[in-house]
Formats: C-alpha cells, structure tokens, sequence
C-alpha cells in the first residue's frame, strides 16, 4: 500500500498505509520534499489507517517539523491510533507533534 | 516451543512477517506481538543500513514468562546495548535525530541482551508476557 495525498491550496494532507517501515519512510520523505517545493506551508500526516510507525518514520516527520517551523509553516501528525499514540508517547514526541483540535 | 528463520539481510520485512506469524500462531496477547515487531524492525533495519550482513538468523522461543527473539548476524560487530541513552525530555528543537530506534528497542523489551561471537553478533530479545 502507498501514500496517498489531498492538497488544498497551500495544505496538504498525505494519507499513510498500516505499516510505515523503512521503505515507507523513505516515501514519506521523498513526498513531503516534494510538496514543500510546491509551495504546501501546512502539512499533515494522517495516521489514522497505521498501526505501526518505525524510528526512520518518526525521523523524517522530526526532521520536516522543525523545518517547517522554522519557515513559518506547520507539519503534525494527525488521527493517531493507540498503537501509534504509543510509539510516539515512548519517544517523547506526542504531545509536540500531534494535531490538536 | 521453539522455530528458526534464516531471512534476507536486505529485506527487514520478512523477518517482520517470520515473527508475526509465529506470533499469530502462538497466539500472543498483541502488546507482546506488536512490542516484538517493533524491536524486531528497528533492529533488522539497523542490519541494513549499517552491518553489511550477509547472513541472518532468527529464532524465536517461548520460555516459561516470556518469548525470546534471537538475531544473530555476520555483519560488522556492534552492541546496540552500549549506545547512549536518549534524553526524551529533550525540547523537539534540541533533540537529535539518531538514536530512536535503539531507544525503542530498549522501551519495547524487558532484557536486551548483546554477545559478540567470532564473525558474529547475537542480540537477544527477551518479552514477558505479563505486565
């Protein structure tokens, strides 16, 4: 299963698959590269379909967070499973980058 | 109860699916499952990237308590057990980038256990099944 993508204007929504492994990861990043080239200052990652989240996963969502921030833009992570909530709990990131409503 | 899997050294997804299906076969309570699964990943990933591996092994056994995962490798020698600990209270801007998944490695298993043999390391994985 791949990545999907919604993109409103300057927003952009990327829907991942269950698993986001390794070569997920790398896909992810190669997409949201790709998006903030297009310009997206408002990126979301929708989890609401996964179940597992490796460390490479979380590195690239780290990674872009903070950089766009840093440019005045946002990239959270949204609709978290409890299995997800837990990976991210256990690294000490929920609370900072997942969507709050 | 006890199985063996030589798997790809390039391709972390088949041992993944080796042990979920011994998991579903054994019929683990999920945290367990998915606890080993995660570890399991972060650490044939780590063989990928950075062992240069041309064998892996694994074997799982279910002990009284617990199930235990063992991978051994001929790639270079490298004890994920010795690598600094992750500071999680870290503000999102200062952490570092590397190290997570050891650091869930560590959080996801209740004994992690390195040996390096000759032209070979074997890293176990220890689970209980209680709480």
């Amino acid at each position: 299963m791949s990545i999907s993508k919604q993109v409103n204007g300057d927003e952009c929504e990327f829907m991942l698959p269950a698993r986001v492994d390794g070569p997920t990861a790398n896909q992810l990043e190669e997409e949201v590269l790709a998006a903030i080239r297009g310009g997206a200052k408002f990126i979301l990652i929708n989890l609401a379909a996964s179940n597992f989240l490796c460390s490479a996963g979380i590195r690239v969502i780290l990674q872009y967070h903070r950089q766009m921030k840093g440019k005045g833009g946002s990239l959270l992570v949204s609709r978290t499973s409890p299995e997800i909530d837990q990976v991210l709990e256990l690294t000490g990131f929920r609370d900072q980058i997942v969507e709050k409503f | 109860m006890e199985s063996t899997h030589p798997v790809r050294p390039d391709l972390p997804s088949e041992g993944c699916a080796r042990w979920g299906e011994f998991a579903g076969h054994q019929q683990f309570h999920e945290p367990v499952r998915f606890a080993l699964d995660h570890a399991l990943a972060e650490h044939l990933q780590n063989i990928v990237h950075y062992s240069h591996a041309t064998q892996v092994v694994l074997r799982f056994e279910v002990e009284p308590g617990c199930v235990r995962v063992t991978v051994t490798d001929d790639g270079t020698g490298f004890d994920p057990t010795q690598a600094p600990q992750v500071d999680t209270s870290t503000p999102i801007e200062a952490r570092p980038i590397g190290g997570l998944g050891i650091h869930m490695m560590r959080r996801l298993t209740d004994e992690l256990v390195y040996t390096r043999l000759p032209g070979m390391n074997r890293l176990e994985m220890v689970k209980k099944f209680g709480p």
